[in-house]
């Protein structure tokens, strides 16, 4: 079957026939199309929506996992930015990136103080437990936690030694919720 | 000084071609890899790269709009674009033309759709020859589609004026300079609806609509080559997935037969 490739603009249908469906926007008593892509139609919905054939800009939603940077750390909670998905590192973000991890989603484990297990500037792999516009994360999991930290005197980057954490300047350890792939540069799990 | 003559006794101008005759346009689309997305245009002897990244959080944060995205451009012609050397940075030209870029593409990208957001639209002039903000703005309305922000049409812009005392389209360096009158348009080519409108020069009320419905007609020619742009670019990236998906077959087959002969 030939596709029909729409371009932004085209019109697709007439708002009494079908929904304006993704990709789409509904102008006046017309259906266009938004994005440069294939047009389909869903007959069960009766939607219009539009496969596109470039990237998109990304969207955090639930079960996403995303790499945050620690901003801000309080005994109970950590407020955190998120720097990229996981899935797509190089599109930017398009809403609020500030989110938050409670003291409840740090571990499996008991944790008595958030301010032990994350310090300000460390790089965190977390997953998104809430949809946006309020971002909440967990760091739940032998895959989450610190991938990347610094040393809270010297500020250089900490090494991996023996499951605890160490800098090589000042001697001396320093405890994190590490990932089980910490310091080997990767940002997926996988 | 003599006066150069623009326009011949058949009606040709200086470069051979009629008056409602484009120079000739070639387009790429996503020449960057690192941008979300791009576009590199050669309009004549115009060459300009036109970036897109974004929608992102709006910085400074006193710039966003719970609304809506802003659309941020900034125009930047490199020191080694004109004759002479222009000194490079931002001037009150560039400012300006970013500024007006800016608005025009504000009002055809679905802003609603990403608030608190902006969009960074960079334009950059390698060669300019007269034209260079219809130039760049095509170029933009191209990254922006291939960067897959939601517009409403994609903007085509085109320049046109009055050269001798004749109505002549997409004006080159010299029809510019020495030209009577100066008139860049941009228009969402479906419904010829204006987004930017500015103009250098004198024309009368019949002349300038004369000069509106040709520069209509050429922005929409235009539109039809921003589209072929993109549809080869699009075709391009099927044929590749076309190839690794036989070529994995291919040597599926062979490690089948190997395994067979084993």
């Amino acid at each position: 079957m030939k596709k029909n490739i729409v371009f932004p603009g085209d019109r697709l249908a007439s708002a009494e026939e079908l929904l304006p469906g993704e990709g789409t926007y509904a102008n006046g008593e017309h259906i266009c199309a938004a994005i440069f892509g294939e047009f389909e139609t869903d007959q069960k919905k009766r939607c219009a929506s539009i496969k596109p054939f470039t990237v998109l800009p990304t969207r955090i939603k639930e079960g996403d996992e995303v790499i945050v940077r620690a901003r801000e750390v309080s005994p109970e909670r950590a407020f955190l930015k998120i720097i990229c998905k996981v899935e797509e590192p190089e599109r930017s973000i398009p809403h609020e990136t500030d989110a938050v991890l409670h003291i409840s989603q740090i571990s499996n484990q008991y944790t008595t103080d958030v301010t032990k297990e994350y310090h300000p500037n460390d790089i965190i792999r977390a997953k998104v437990i809430s949809d946006p516009p309020s971002l909440h994360l967990s760091t739940k999991g032998k895959e989450f936690g610190v991938i990347k930290a610094y040393c809270t005197r010297c500020r250089r980057p900490l090494k991996k030694r023996n499951n605890t954490l160490y800098c090589d300047e000042c001697k001396r350890p320093e405890m994190r919720k590490m990932a089980s792939d910490y310091g080997e540069g990767r940002l997926t799990s996988k | 000084m003599e006066k150069i003559k623009l326009i011949d006794e058949k009606g040709k101008r200086i470069d051979g071609r009629g008056a409602k005759d484009l120079r000739p346009i070639k387009i790429k689309v996503h020449p960057l890899n690192r941008a979300d997305g791009s576009c590199y245009i050669e309009w004549g002897t115009n060459k300009v790269i036109a970036s897109v990244y974004g929608p992102k959080e709006a910085q400074p944060k006193h710039l966003q709009d719970p609304l809506r995205a802003i659309v941020r451009c900034n125009y930047d012609m490199a020191s080694f674009s004109v004759d002479e050397r222009k000194r490079p940075g931002p001037d009150r030209r560039s400012s300006e033309i970013s500024k007006v870029i800016g608005e025009a593409l504000e009002n055809a990208v679905l802003t609603n759709l990403f608030p608190r957001t902006m969009i960074e639209v960079n334009i950059e002039v390698l060669e300019a020859d007269a034209g260079t903000r219809c130039t760049g703005l095509t170029a933009a309305g191209i990254a922006l589609a291939d960067a897959g922000i939601p517009m409403r049409d994609i903007p085509a812009a085109c320049a046109g004026g009055k050269v001798d005392g004749k109505i002549v389209v997409d004006l080159r360096k010299e029809e510019d300079q020495a030209g009577d009158a100066d008139l860049p348009i941009a228009i969402l080519p479906r419904t010829k609806e204006i987004l930017l409108m500015q103009m250098d020069g004198d024309l009368s009320e019949k002349e300038f609509y004369e000069l509106l419905d040709l520069l209509a007609d050429a922005c929409i020619n235009i539109s039809e080559m921003q589209k072929k742009a993109l549809l080869d670019r699009y075709k391009q990236e099927e044929d590749v997935e076309e190839d690794k998906e036989t070529e994995g077959k291919k040597t599926e087959n062979k490690e089948i037969k190997k395994e067979e002969e084993e």
